[in-house]
């Protein structure tokens, strides 16, 4: 139907260009800002981390040969350095990344890290971010509520949790967060634990703009789901909530605003394109940290 | 001693009065007639025969003025009276008569001469047609009604009537009363040079108004066109500051302004959206038209509600005296124009409408299972009424629409899917003259716009069906009253109110459909009030400065919340010398409504919405410093403007923010278009540089704007300042209209504009992120360098037309041959990456290659 997809304005587009004696050529007349592939980095430190991973690839240009081979560079030089010490990173083809020991380079709340990785073509890019404090537990407070109700065939399991804490006075922080309701069920060929719970409300990024110093409450989310024994679509069936878990992290500028911007990019056309943000002198990606904890329930 | 002096008092006395004593020259009987001879012959005559001398300068007194007079025994001072009309005074002194200026005293008084100025044949009242007095600086405009009220001291006057492609008309005037003078200027064409006399009227550097441009309407006929369709706001375009958007794309940009920052308006009410066929064409049909003035800085306080310009279209009033007409053929379109009197020097009406046919004429091509096709119509009314001398009635329309339809059916089912929009305005006014100095009008105003998304399926299986409607919509109802008053010769005041109550629907959306449980009905309105209380005066301090200074208080509400701004507006000029002026003007403008853009290329989908209380309205400061010469023997004018803007709370979608409506509007349940949108702020900056000649057997203009226009956000492009899609670092615009015989004329236009700076991906790459619980994602991220980081291929084009205009004995006839994009240049219209042998490449889609036409049209 007409409607319920992005036809219309698509639709629009390709009759106005059919209305008249449309053309198509070759672009004349413009400059390209680049072709060459960029370097792209991704490492996000913390002191809860075991390991310090460190993503390397290269962009692939969307003007130029078309060649799609992985894009991650194994054979860069990836050093990291506190200041006083400094580690080379391996690279672990298993798990796709670089990967530094924390027992060799240890991440420490309030430190400041630098980033360089040297491709092997000679270019290098460079990074810098510093070890936020973790969140205060002081005012940390959780709730939650399941409720489990049967109505003829429906089954329905409604759950709602609010994670809130007190934002320190003075300073701006960010937060990364998130709540998870575990729902386990059988499903062929064998057991999915954990089910993302989405909230009305939910926040994933956020900073305490407007609201520093206060208590920061991470929306009411609502779980909802209903089974019918009737059938029908899939195999829904033998649902009981198996926990709930969430985490809480302070990051760093660089971390929020390479997630936020994440988080919105879109392949839609439609949208507004959404400028990704980078730390990455001469490159692409973020080297960020955060800092906090995770927490898990089992039922 | 004592006697002495008395003796000498009383000798001084019949001196200096000569009346005390025996019988005064003055009371000297007298006989005497004469016929247009000169008032020195007059004064001669009389003076020999009956012994009386007469001093006189005759510069002073005007002796070469021509008099007639027929007296039988009566005093001198009697005859006097006569011959002088007030034009000087005289007094007896020693036997000797005197005549003096009338510089002093009672003769200093001050009369009014005012009226109205029509065309001569049809009564169409003319605005903004200069009445001056040659080489004095003393003069005036008659106002959008044709009035115009002169006030000057008592004396004779050489008046001039004068309005571009109008035959001027001069009058020698005795003031010494109020004067009522209403006078008709008859059309000229103009084949030959003509030689420019002192008289020529008040040029460019002699208003005080900077950054306005007024475009004779016969000019713009002359302007080679798409497809032969003469189009005002396409010519608008062509004046330097002004900028098109691109091909393809509706709206035109103003000094870095967006499209929703520029106020049109119809005869009082403003028009929403102003084009045809997304842009293609405008929505005003030139036959309709009386005159266009637009304005793009140093607005005069009467105007408010935009940022950037303001386009003042005037309809015409129809032909008082006779039946005429107009028709038109041509490839796409038909037009005609009718008007006349209904009765005769006191009512007219005027009824223009254009249609075209592209529909019907490939229907017969188009298969029964899948059809569709495309119409625009429009239709301009007005009807006026004189109530006497004093009061006028006018009464005018606009209606207007586009449609897109398609209809498909298959062996299950059938569909119908249309796309439309439309203007509507109407307007009530009422103009009244007070005095001879105070005109006012009242005015009740009228507009529509509305853009519809339609689709209707039907299954012929269980003959269910459904049908959707979604729409937008602006609404507006006002009200305005306002009053030139013309104190003296060195002031105009103007001041008034408007108030106007906006209801805006943005998004309404209606489903009826058997599978449903309940029909949706989803209509949110909001309603709002803005208010505008102004005063202006446009005033003549000594004899080279002029300054129109004037405040604007205006006010907005809606949901309980309430702003209210002034608005201090300010342009004055300098005169360096009669022909050369300097020029300055500021300006804060208000802007209460605001256009989301769904595509970014303007097409009618974009949405009107309120300022509220999160989405604040638009703000502007614009400040412009210019300089304008007149060369009168050439006919030209060339003037140079700076100007420097500053914009606040402007709006543009969040970056991710899906557009709204096309994104499932089943889905978008309440869809609040306050969270997708962000503010910011603009900056834009330039010089503007136009050759302009009005008249002549070769007439035209040459424009070229240098500016720079960036915005910036803190939610886009990281909080970083970027270029505007519509930053054009060079505009050029060359018109020019050769009169070759009186019958044919050529004419040719180039344009040429930097390209657009819009968001081209570049390269995609992983994008990893972090999360414990899964891992963490890795989208696929584009890579764009940052927001409008491409600049798209310049745009420029040629077209070339020429006319051929037949009179016959009732009717003229025109044929018109146009080329547009004369040397076939492939304008981008928009960019797409393709995949050529193993090579991706930047391809592009252009619109229009080079597009002859011809149409045809009669007057009658």
């Amino acid at each position: 139907m007409f409607f319920n997809n992005k036809i219309n304005i698509f639709f629009v587009l390709t009759m106005m260009a059919s209305l008249f004696t449309a053309c198509e050529q070759d672009a004349k007349d413009v400059n390209l800002p680049y072709v060459e592939p960029k370097i792209v980095v991704q490492s996000f430190i913390s002191p809860i981390s075991a390991e310090i991973a460190i993503y390397v690839s290269k962009s692939s240009p969307i003007f130029g040969a078309v060649n799609s081979p992985d894009p991650t560079l194994t054979d860069a030089t990836v050093v990291m350095s506190d200041g006083t010490t400094t580690a080379t990173a391996i690279f672990n083809s298993l798990k796709g990344y670089y990967i530094i020991d924390t027992a060799i380079l240890k991440i420490v709340t309030g430190k400041t890290y630098n980033l360089k990785v040297t491709a092997a073509d000679g270019r290098k890019v460079t990074s810098v971010c510093t070890v936020p404090f973790a969140p205060d537990t002081s005012g940390l407070e959780f709730t939650y509520d399941t409720l489990y109700t049967k109505t003829g065939n429906e089954s329905r399991y409604d759950a709602e949790a609010t994670l809130s804490w007190n934002d320190p006075v003075g300073q701006n922080n960010y937060y990364h967060s998130e709540v998870e309701l575990g729902l386990e069920y059988t499903f062929s060929p064998g057991t999915i634990k954990w089910e993302k719970m989405y909230g009305s409300s939910y926040l994933d990024y956020f900073a305490d703009k407007g609201k520093d110093g206060k208590k920061i409450v991470n929306g009411i989310l609502v779980y909802s789901l209903s089974e019918s024994n009737s059938g029908g679509v899939g195999s829904t069936k033998n649902y009981e909530f198996g926990g709930i878990r969430y985490f809480l992290y302070s990051t760093d500028i660089n971390y929020h605003k390479y997630h936020e911007t994440v988080s919105r990019s879109t392949n839609d056309p439609f949208s507004e394109p959404v400028i990704i943000y980078t730390n990455i002198e001469g490159g692409l990606g973020c080297f960020g940290a955060f800092n906090g904890f995770n927490k898990q329930i089992d039922f | 001693m004592q006697k002495l002096t008395k003796v000498l008092f009383v000798l001084l006395f019949i001196l200096v009065n000569g009346t005390l004593h025996a019988e005064s020259v003055l009371d000297k009987r007298i006989t005497y007639a004469a016929s247009n001879i000169s008032l020195k012959k007059a004064l001669a005559e009389i003076s020999a025969s009956y012994k009386i001398s007469f001093t006189y300068s005759e510069n002073v007194v005007k002796a070469g003025r021509q008099v007639s007079i027929n007296v039988k025994d009566k005093p001198l001072a009697v005859v006097l009276d006569k011959l002088l009309n007030g034009t000087a005074k005289y007094k007896e002194i020693n036997g000797h008569v005197v005549l003096m200026g009338n510089k002093t005293g009672a003769a200093g008084k001050e009369f009014t001469i005012s009226g109205y100025v029509t065309e001569k044949g049809s009564g169409e009242l003319l605005l903004g047609v200069n009445v001056f007095v040659p080489g004095t600086g003393l003069g005036t405009a008659t106002n959008a009604y044709g009035f115009y009220s002169l006030t000057l001291k008592k004396g004779t006057y050489k008046l001039v009537y004068s309005y571009i492609g109008y035959e001027a008309q001069a009058f020698e005037v005795e003031l010494t009363s109020d004067i009522e003078k209403n006078v008709a200027l008859s059309g000229v064409v103009e084949t030959e040079e003509v030689v420019v006399t002192a008289e020529s009227a008040p040029q460019e550097s002699q208003r005080s108004q900077m950054s306005s441009i007024d475009i004779p309407v016969d000019q713009i006929k002359e302007i080679p066109a798409l497809l032969g369709e003469k189009d005002v706001l396409k010519v608008v375009q062509l004046m330097p500051g002004v900028q098109k958007g691109n091909e393809g794309q509706s709206g035109f940009y103003v000094r870095g302004g967006g499209p929703d920052q520029n106020l049109i308006i119809l005869d009082g009410a403003p028009v929403y959206n102003a084009f045809h066929l997304f842009g293609f064409f405008s929505l005003f049909n030139g036959d309709a038209l009386k005159s266009i003035e637009l304005v793009k800085g140093g607005f005069p306080a009467r105007y408010g509600g935009r940022l950037s310009s303001v386009l003042d279209l005037h309809m015409k009033e129809g032909n008082k005296e006779k039946f005429a007409g107009e028709a038109g053929i041509g490839i796409i379109s038909s037009r005609f124009t009718v008007e006349g009197p209904l009765k005769k020097n006191k009512s007219s009406f005027i009824l223009s409408g254009r249609r075209t046919y592209i529909d019907a004429l490939i229907r017969p091509f188009m298969s029964k299972e899948a059809n569709g096709g495309y119409f625009f119509y429009d239709l301009n009314a007005k009807v006026n009424y004189d109530l006497g001398k004093k009061d006028k009635i006018y009464v005018s329309g606009y209606f207007g629409k586009d449609r897109f339809y398609v209809n498909t059916e298959t062996q299950s089912q059938q569909s119908k899917f249309r796309f439309e929009w439309g203007n509507a305005t109407a307007t009530a006014r009422w103009n009244h003259q007070f005095t001879n100095k105070m005109f006012a009008n009242a005015g009740f105003i009228f507009s529509n716009y509305r853009f519809l998304i339609g689709a209707q399926e039907k299954y012929k299986a269980n003959n269910e069906e459904f049908t959707m409607r979604f729409y937008s919509q602006i609404r507006d109802l006002g009200l305005k009253y306002d009053v030139d008053y013309f104190p003296s010769n060195g002031h105009h005041i103007r001041f008034g109110a408007v108030a106007t109550w906006h209801r805006f629907s943005p998004s309404a959306l209606v489903v009826k459909a058997s599978f449903l449980d309940e029909n949706i009905n989803r209509k949110r309105n909001i309603d709002g009030i803005e208010t505008g209380l102004y005063v202006e005066d446009d005033m003549r301090l000594g004899k080279r400065f002029r300054v129109n200074t004037g405040l604007r208080i205006s006010q907005f509400s809606n949901r309980g919340k309430n702003y209210v701004y002034p608005e201090p507006r300010l342009s004055a000029a300098y005169q360096i010398k009669s022909d050369w002026a300097v020029k300055s003007s500021f300006a804060i403008m208000n802007q209460y409504m605001h256009l989301i853009s769904n595509t970014g290329i303007g097409l009618p989908t974009d949405l009107w919405v309120p300022a509220t209380s999160t989405v604040p309205p638009q703000r502007s400061m614009q400040m412009a410093l210019g300089t304008v010469k007149d060369f009168a023997k050439e006919k030209i004018s060339i003037s140079v403007e700076g100007y420097y803007k500053e914009m606040y709370n402007i709006l543009a979608y969040k970056e991710g923010a899906t557009f709204l409506i096309f994104d499932d509007p089943l889905g978008t349940d309440d869809y609040s278009w306050e969270e997708n949108v962000t503010s910011g702020k603009g900056w834009s900056y330039g010089a503007e540089f136009l050759l302009h000649r009005k008249k002549g057997r070769l007439n035209g203009w040459i424009g070229y704007t240098l500016s720079w226009t960036q915005l910036q956000f803190d939610e886009l492009n990281l909080g970083k300042k970027y270029w505007a899609r519509y930053d054009r670092r060079h505009d050029i615009s060359v018109v020019a209209i050769y009169k070759l015989t009186k019958a044919i004329s050529l004419s040719t236009t180039w344009v040429y504009g930097t390209g657009q700076a819009i968001t081209m991906p570049l390269a995609t790459y992983q994008g990893n992120t972090n999360n414990p619980n899964n891992g963490g994602m890795s989208p696929i991220l584009s890579d764009y360098g940052g927001k409008n980081n491409f600049r798209m291929a310049p745009y420029h084009r040629m077209d070339v037309g020429i006319r051929y205009t037949k009179v016959k004995p009732k009717y003229e006839r025109t044929i018109e041959f146009n080329f547009y994009n004369l040397y076939n240049r492939a304008n981008p219209f928009y960019y797409y990456a393709a995949n050529e042998n193993g090579v991706s490449k930047l391809k592009q889609v252009s619109l229009f290659p080079i597009i002859p036409s011809l149409s045809l049209s009669y007057k009658f």
